[in-house]
């Protein structure tokens, strides 16, 4: 197959993009994010599993610098899929579709999200 | 081209063999259902956030090895784990258009999880039976 450079029609790449795209991609985006963490569950339930140094070597590393910005960056993207995953279902449920409430249920969506997750890093510290 | 015009095929019958993959609302259906227990057990995991991010081993262990933080524990991972892969699988048929690496990937994926989750099932179950 050759490839011949000829003009393409405009794509997402020249568009500002609007709100609710931006809350779309993230959406998918922290759950990929997420994804990568069921490695760091099961490593956290092994440690606990195979002994006081493990556990010790992993609460450590959390407590670092490195695994502080981790565990923010997972408890942030998990708050962020969890309500914007109930916006969803609400969507599903039939209601919130028109451009008003899109918006509005967005932004609940991502005050929401600062709130909860600074609320609760402030426990977990 | 020409070959479609001259078709002795209706239309009803082409558009018949083109239509959906009649497949898909069970993966969305299951996408969603594991997710609504996220929601309250993030909540309960919120009311146990000292006995989660505890240093102390010992206190972790005697936590998981009560009933309801040791079912809790599974019942993410099951929900957690399952609704990834569901969800990545959507990721990749998204944006994965070469088959052969789509497919590779899918299976990846599906191992990815079935791993780490049998994996993370069996730490709890082993920690909550005490074989520490």
């Amino acid at each position: 197959m050759s490839k011949i450079d000829r003009p393409l029609s405009p794509h997402v790449e020249i568009y500002k993009w609007p709100f609710p795209a931006i809350l779309s991609i993230s959406h998918r985006a922290t759950g990929a994010g997420l994804a990568l963490g069921a490695i760091l569950v099961t490593v956290w339930l092994f440690a606990a599993l195979s002994g006081d140094d493990a556990f010790a070597l992993v609460q450590r590393f959390r407590e670092s610098i490195i695994g502080r910005l981790m565990l923010f960056g997972w408890l942030f993207a998990f708050v962020y899929h969890l309500l914007n995953g109930v916006r969803h279902m609400r969507w599903d449920a039939g209601y919130g579709f028109d451009l008003k409430s899109t918006y509005r249920s967005g932004w609940i969506m991502v005050c929401g999200t600062v709130i909860i997750s600074v609320l609760t890093w402030i426990i977990v510290r | 081209m020409t070959e479609k015009t001259h078709s002795f095929r209706t239309d009803l019958n082409r558009a018949r063999g083109i239509g959906s993959a009649k497949d898909g609302v069970g993966h969305w259906s299951k996408l969603r259902i594991a997710a609504i227990p996220m929601v309250p057990l993030f909540i309960y995991f919120l009311t146990q956030i000292d006995h989660l991010t505890t240093r102390n081993r010992a206190a972790f262990v005697e936590w998981l090895q009560e009933p309801v933080p040791a079912i809790a524990v599974i019942l993410f991972i099951v929900c957690a784990f399952f609704h990834g892969s569901l969800g990545v699988e959507e990721i990749i048929i998204d944006y994965v258009p070469n088959e052969k690496y789509k497919i590779i990937s899918l299976i990846v994926n599906k191992m990815f999880f079935l791993g780490l989750g049998f994996a993370s099932i069996y730490a709890v179950l082993a920690i909550s039976f005490g074989k520490i």
